[in-house]
């Protein structure tokens, strides 16, 4: 994995969740930083104690240098790892306060009701956010350099790999031009569909659907969203343009999407349709990672032959049972790998991460897990 | 609490899986589906006809088990029970085309892009949609649902707790109108502890135990809701510690490595049994935990067949 680490400036891990997603992101990034670049590890929701292996603060947005240790980097000095947690809301509205151009406007929105959602619980605003954190840090500089020159995002889990992409889309698709100019007009209070507030430029067909809704939901719901509209549209160019900005960087050839997955005939399948599902959209998808894939080690059949006294005879003989009902899962699932390895496209590197003895929580266990994964081929 | 305590000896008075809405949930990749669909086979075959729902756009189950296809229209699994996949959107439509009886007008409704980016914004819509399509059958709201049982393959932890709180807060929100109304006769179906139960999948480990407990003690705090935890693959080994650690200790041979790793392994389990144990006796936990074991070399169907052995007593009268 090395190469990739080091031929790319944007490596986007995606996956379902509870994968070891961010614990894959600390790993790569540990990586990176042991290979001498500058890295910035953006992470969702970690465990606590991957959290405060990484010396991550839980409650703020601010990225923290994580300490180094000399084996953690090359003997020259070079690399360093910084690593940040996204806080949805905070960038969200962080978001709002930077690009608004009406204070006035800013106020209402922050008084409405649907706001509090928009920026916490509706889907697609994590991956909205990640993707507005990943595009600040691309934009960092220090001094005359890129602050960065490794950006590691995990992602929010979604239910399939390919969401995470779409999702963003939602957020962005409700502030198209043709959406926002309804609501210009801000003497909305009832009657929706009255004079004046619903543009004439709307047809027919959307009146006709707008007064469906609003049988459905009520017209106190309706004002809500009117009112939520006409106070996002202050922001509803510079949402646009971030976004475009950064689909150009998730595109370009320095970006790409690492698969974490976990060994499961189903996440399989989805697997080997991610990268076309990706290409599709002008995203690459680089390499896929199978978490707990296999044990760390099984013997061989003839070690587990070995010579055992008397006593523990009997128990020894209900050990052996126990390894060949492994050893026989093993030969199964082995086999379902390399049928998934012949059919998974060539550019794709696929690398299998067995399933430790023990959790890695560490910064050392994260250390070599880091050096396992560079290795990789 | 006190409201609390008496809902779960309600909720005691039958069997847990034989409640109209059963919900499933836990961390990602602890197994909520297979404990779903296990859950429906059992149902099933305690003589309750039974649908089994998943939860968003693309469907676990049609690669899990072979299906030709899963749609929001209920079709036989092959299993016994039904299956349906059930998002924001088709619920929201079937419902709109339900209210509305004119093909005309849902037409224009759903095929608007402009419509369909309302709809999405709509905060919470989409859930009460989901939620509300699950309730339909009691509150004899919408196109007729006939099955005894429903069990709902639901998201992870954090986004199940926000669905299940999204009808209070919209009823709050909009206070009048349809939906509102709508909202507080889900939310009161969710709190009766006879008609809706959560069954929380965990693993037996440090991180799913964790978002387990936080998750059982949420909903506990804000729903009467009875709590089933179920614990996935646990290792069922015919050796204790004792003896794993007796041949670990033999040398330095492959063999005793091999024990010591399976000994390492049963001790963390046995120190998250007793974690559960002791969430029991705080009464966080007020059901005994049901354990399924790590299944070896079974298809995802003998799976499903094989958990539902181990989950027996869940439909069966106490």
């Amino acid at each position: 994995m090395d190469a990739l680490i080091n031929e790319h400036r944007v490596l986007v891990c995606v996956g379902s969740g509870g994968v070891g997603k961010t614990t894959m992101a600390a790993a790569l990034a540990l990586r990176g930083r042991q290979l001498g670049r500058r890295v910035l590890v953006v992470t969702v929701d970690p465990a606590k104690r991957l959290a405060s292996a990484l010396g991550l603060d839980l409650t703020g947005v601010e990225e923290r240098l994580v300490p180094a240790s000399e084996v953690s980097r090359p003997a020259d000095g070079s690399g360093t790892l910084h690593a940040a947690v996204i806080d949805s809301k905070k960038i969200f509205d962080g978001f709002i306060q930077t690009h608004a151009t009406d204070p006035e406007l800013m106020k209402r929105l922050s008084k409405n009701r649907l706001y509090e959602q928009l920026s916490t619980t509706l889907s697609g605003s994590q991956e909205f956010t990640a993707l507005e954190k990943l595009l600040q840090a691309h934009e960092a500089t220090e001094g005359d350099h890129p602050k960065y020159d490794l950006i590691i995002l995990d992602t929010p889990p979604t239910q399939h790999a390919i969401d995470f992409l779409s999702a963003p889309d939602r957020i962005r698709g409700l502030f198209q031009d043709n959406i926002t100019k309804w609501f210009m007009n801000p003497a909305a209070n009832s009657g929706f569909l009255g004079q004046g507030i619903v543009s004439n430029l709307i047809g027919r067909g959307t009146r006709a659907a707008l007064k469906s809704l609003e049988v459905l939901t009520g017209a106190r719901f309706i004002e809500e969203l009117i009112d939520f509209f006409y106070s996002m549209q202050s922001i509803q160019k510079e949402l646009r343009n971030r976004s475009e900005a950064v689909n150009s960087i998730l595109k370009s050839r320095s970006s790409v999407f690492v698969l974490v997955t976990s060994f499961d005939v189903a996440k399989l399948k989805e697997a080997q349709h991610l990268n076309g599902h990706l290409k599709k959209f002008g995203y690459r998808l680089g390499a896929c990672i199978l978490n707990r894939a296999f044990p760390d080690h099984l013997p061989s059949e003839s070690e587990m032959e070995q010579a055992t006294p008397e006593v523990l005879r009997e128990s020894v003989a209900r050990l052996r049972e126990v390894y060949k009902k492994v050893r026989a899962d093993h030969t199964v699932r082995f086999h379902q790998f390399e049928e998934f390895e012949k059919h998974v496209d060539k550019d794709v590197r696929v690398v299998r991460v067995p399933e430790y003895r023990q959790d890695i929580f560490g910064l050392d266990d994260l250390e070599s897990l880091a050096r396992f994964l560079g290795d990789a081929k | 609490m006190q409201g609390n305590q008496a809902g779960v000896d309600k909720g005691n008075l039958q069997s847990f899986a034989a409640r109209p809405y059963v919900f499933v949930s836990g961390k990602g990749g602890v197994g909520k589906s297979l404990v779903a669909a296990a859950l429906a086979v059992g149902a099933t075959e305690s003589g309750r006809r039974t649908l089994l729902v998943e939860t968003g756009d693309r469907s676990y189950f049609r690669d899990f088990l072979e299906l030709s296809e899963v749609d929001h229209v209920p079709r036989a699994s092959g299993l016994g029970f039904d299956l349906a996949i059930w998002s924001g959107e088709s619920c929201l439509r079937e419902y709109v085309l339900h209210l509305l009886k004119l093909e005309r007008i849902y037409k224009i409704f759903f095929e608007n892009k402009v419509m369909k980016a309302l709809v999405n914004v709509a905060p919470g819509l989409g859930e009460i949609a989901i939620l509300g399509k699950v309730t339909s059958g009691i509150r004899r709201a919408g196109p007729p649902l006939n099955y005894d049982t429903i069990i709902v393959d639901m998201p992870a932890t954090g986004h199940a707790l926000a669905m299940f709180r999204t009808p209070k807060g919209m009823a709050e929100a909009i206070q009048i109108g349809p939906i509102a109304q709508h909202s507080s006769e889900i939310d009161r179906l969710l709190r009766d502890p006879a008609i809706s139960g959560l069954v929380v999948v965990t693993l037996l480990e440090e991180l799913p135990i964790a978002e387990t407990e936080e998750f059982v003690n949420a909903v506990k705090n804000e729903f009467q809701m009875p709590i089933q935890v179920i614990a996935n693959r646990q290792l069922d080994l015919p050796l204790s510690e004792v003896e794993l650690t007796a041949i670990a200790q033999l040398g330095n041979t492959e063999l005793s490595k091999y024990a010591g790793g399976l000994a390492s392994q049963l001790k963390n389990q046995n120190a998250m049994i007793a974690q559960l144990g002791e969430m029991q006796k705080r009464e966080t936990l007020q059901r005994p935990v049901k354990y399924i074991p790590r299944f070896l070399s079974l298809t995802p169907r003998e799976m499903v067949q094989a958990a539902k052995g181990a989950l027996r007593d869940l439909w069966m009268r106490s």
